[in-house]
């Protein structure tokens, strides 16, 4: 395949995947979330699917708008990791570079969206965020053997078409010589879990609607095995992401069709006091 | 095995010191094509295992895991195993000494990134809350002075000037998946130093409170095991830090790793027939002090003080 024949198969297969996706849409959402302005500013009236929403292990609890996100070092140590691991001169140790970046964050990402959070912090604190960055740099650099990529510290979104939806990406990296054939993403999963395909795709949805052209490879690494999947971008891989969101987005128009699957998750579960099954399971002494 | 145990070490040698020392005249360890028999041996026991759950009602239990608090569950007592895998140990929540041994890893976390720490339970609560574990933050405000922080505080200094070159890193995850992902051993290891992409030998260091046992020793021996096959190249050098002495060390030889892989496959196939029905032994010892079954089980015997026993041998 030429590389003009092999971006013209790539821009259709972004082309089918959008109204793939309309369609599975209107499907799940009928005459709900349409959007009729354009998204306000807090997001009021539209809901967000993230890559990690794919793996949200309890329907109902997804089917309820909240804003359950909380700033901690597990959820800032890839955000100041990728920021260090662009930052980072040659040969420079990423905890050295995260130390550098984490120094003056002003300096180096003035809308980092966890500066207000980390500037407050005391010193032990930030030595514990420092902490866990260094890690996740040194385990993502592991993961993909040391190659240089182009290390992504905004994430992507695309609003779908008509609809008060917004899908917002995680790609970690963008293979630097290949850029934008490949896009790299560090996950804390097996592998083989299923849930790494759809997020694979989910990547390449995300990236590709908008550009109208999808990569050739989303590339899965793991930082506990220090190793990386290929996912070639296909219809099947694209249709098992829409599928995902669609499903989610049904959950979402209708919560009573979303079933309640307790487990360790109740824990930190904005609704427990009010559900039942997750009552029980915390009654019993948790999962 | 080359072990060196206890010891106190001389005012001013820091473990950066002594990880220098240790490392300046090592022999390669095992790699590449050296490791494919431990390959084939845990591959073998993950098929075994994955036989004894696929298609039947057991099958639920696959993906089998086997985390490293499993693994020495395991290898204490079955029945112990199975208990803690059903569900909390118990209400009361975490021991002091179990507390100890978390707020001194942060110590040494906060050591290696910004230094020493002014005021122990102020900036152990901080990191808690950074890391947003409230239960912790308030078990370990609960506990206060029976923590006895200053002294950990104060030996975590020992961690002063760890030169940045060696890419030290704190709780990193090591993960071996087998057959196809069906079998997980997973772990996280308290401080790495070095390894492929630095330049420097790799050094796995496990960071305990009190004095060394047997078990220490198997947990190390398991990370070096997960940690070659993860990076294809067994670490150098294996290194228990009790605060006050010198690094507990050790080289890694195929044997060590040879042994780890028998022990990790028994426990991967025994795993497997537990979750397909057969009944778990039981085995007193020390786990015996925080076993959710003590109350029930017949074959509780009062813990051993492990104070008395000073082991030096991987249980075979
Ligand atoms: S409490 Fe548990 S079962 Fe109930 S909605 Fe929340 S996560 Fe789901
Ligand atoms: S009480 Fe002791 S022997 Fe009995 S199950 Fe627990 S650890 Fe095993």
């Amino acid at each position: 395949m030429s590389a003009a024949a092999s971006e013209g198969a790539r821009r259709e297969l972004a082309g089918r995947a959008a109204a793939r996706l309309g369609e599975a849409l209107d499907l799940a959402l009928g005459d709900t979330f349409r959007a009729t302005a354009k998204r306000p500013r807090d997001g009021a009236g539209w809901f967000d699917v993230s890559g990690h929403d794919l793996a949200a292990p309890c329907p109902a609890r997804w089917s309820v708008a909240g804003d359950d996100f909380v700033l901690s070092t597990r959820t800032v140590a890839g955000a100041l990791g990728r920021l260090a691991l662009r930052e980072r001169h040659p040969d420079e140790p990423p905890g050295a570079a995260v130390d550098r970046v984490a120094g003056d964050l002003f300096a180096a990402e003035a809308d980092a969206f966890y500066i207000d959070w980390f500037e407050g912090l005391d010193r032990a604190g930030r030595a514990a965020v420092r902490a866990a960055a260094t890690t996740w740099a040194v385990g993502a650099l592991a993961a993909v053997g040391g190659r240089e990529l182009r290390w992504q510290t905004t994430r992507r979104t695309c609003n779908v078409a008509d609809r008060a939806v917004r899908l917002r990406g995680g790609c970690d990296a963008l293979d630097r010589v290949a850029r934008p054939e490949v896009l790299v993403v560090i996950t804390g999963r097996a592998l083989g879990d299923d849930a790494v395909r759809v997020r694979a795709g989910f990547e390449a949805l995300v990236d590709g609607m908008p550009r109208r052209q999808t990569v050739d490879r989303v590339r899965m690494g793991s930082a506990a095995s220090a190793v990386t999947r290929a996912f070639p971008v296909t219809e099947e891989l694209l249709d098992a992401a829409i599928g995902r969101v669609a499903e989610l987005a049904a959950y979402r128009a209708v919560p009573d069709s979303a079933p309640a699957v307790p487990g360790r998750w109740c824990g930190d579960c904005p609704q427990l006091e009010v559900c039942p099954e997750g009552s029980a399971l915390m009654a019993a002494g948790g999962a | 095995m080359g072990t060196v145990s206890g010891a106190c070490h001389p005012a001013g040698v820091t473990v950066a010191d002594q990880i220098e020392d240790l490392t300046a005249a090592l022999p390669a360890p095992p790699a590449g094509e050296d490791l494919q028999p431990v390959r084939d041996r845990l591959a073998e026991a993950a098929e075994r295992a994955v036989a004894l759950l696929d298609g039947h009602s057991a099958e639920r239990a696959l993906p089998l895991r086997l985390p490293k608090g499993r693994v020495l569950d395991l290898l204490s007592c079955e029945r112990l195993a199975v208990a803690r895998h059903a569900g909390p140990a118990d209400g009361g929540g975490a021991s002091v000494a179990l507390l100890r041994g978390q707020a001194l890893d942060r110590f040494v976390q906060h050591e290696l990134h910004e230094g020493p720490v002014a005021h122990p339970l102020e900036d152990l609560l901080a990191m808690v809350h950074a890391e947003g574990d409230l239960d912790l933050g308030d078990e370990l405000a609960a506990a206060g002075a029976d923590l006895r922080l200053e002294p950990l505080a104060a030996a975590a200094r020992d961690w002063a000037g760890t030169d940045p070159g060696w890419w030290p890193r704190t709780q990193s995850a090591v993960a071996v998946h087998l057959a196809d992902g069906l079998v997980r051993c997973e772990g996280r290891i308290d401080v790495e130093l070095g390894g492929p992409l630095t330049g420097r030998p790799s050094v796995v260091v496990e960071v305990k409170v009190g004095r060394p046992h047997a078990s220490h020793l198997g947990e190390v021996t398991h990370y070096a095991l997960l940690v070659a096959l993860r990076d294809g190249v067994a670490p150098s050098l294996l290194a228990r830090w009790y605060p006050g002495t010198s690094l507990a060390h050790q080289v890694v030889t195929l044997d060590t790793l040879d042994s780890a892989a028998r022990r990790l496959a028994d426990m991967i196939v025994s795993w497997a027939q537990l979750q397909a029905g057969r009944p778990a032994t039981e085995r007193s010892g020390p786990g015996c002090a925080w076993c959710p079954d003590a109350d029930r089980c017949p074959s509780f015997r009062p813990p051993p003080d492990p104070f008395d026993t000073e082991p030096e041998e991987v249980p075979a």
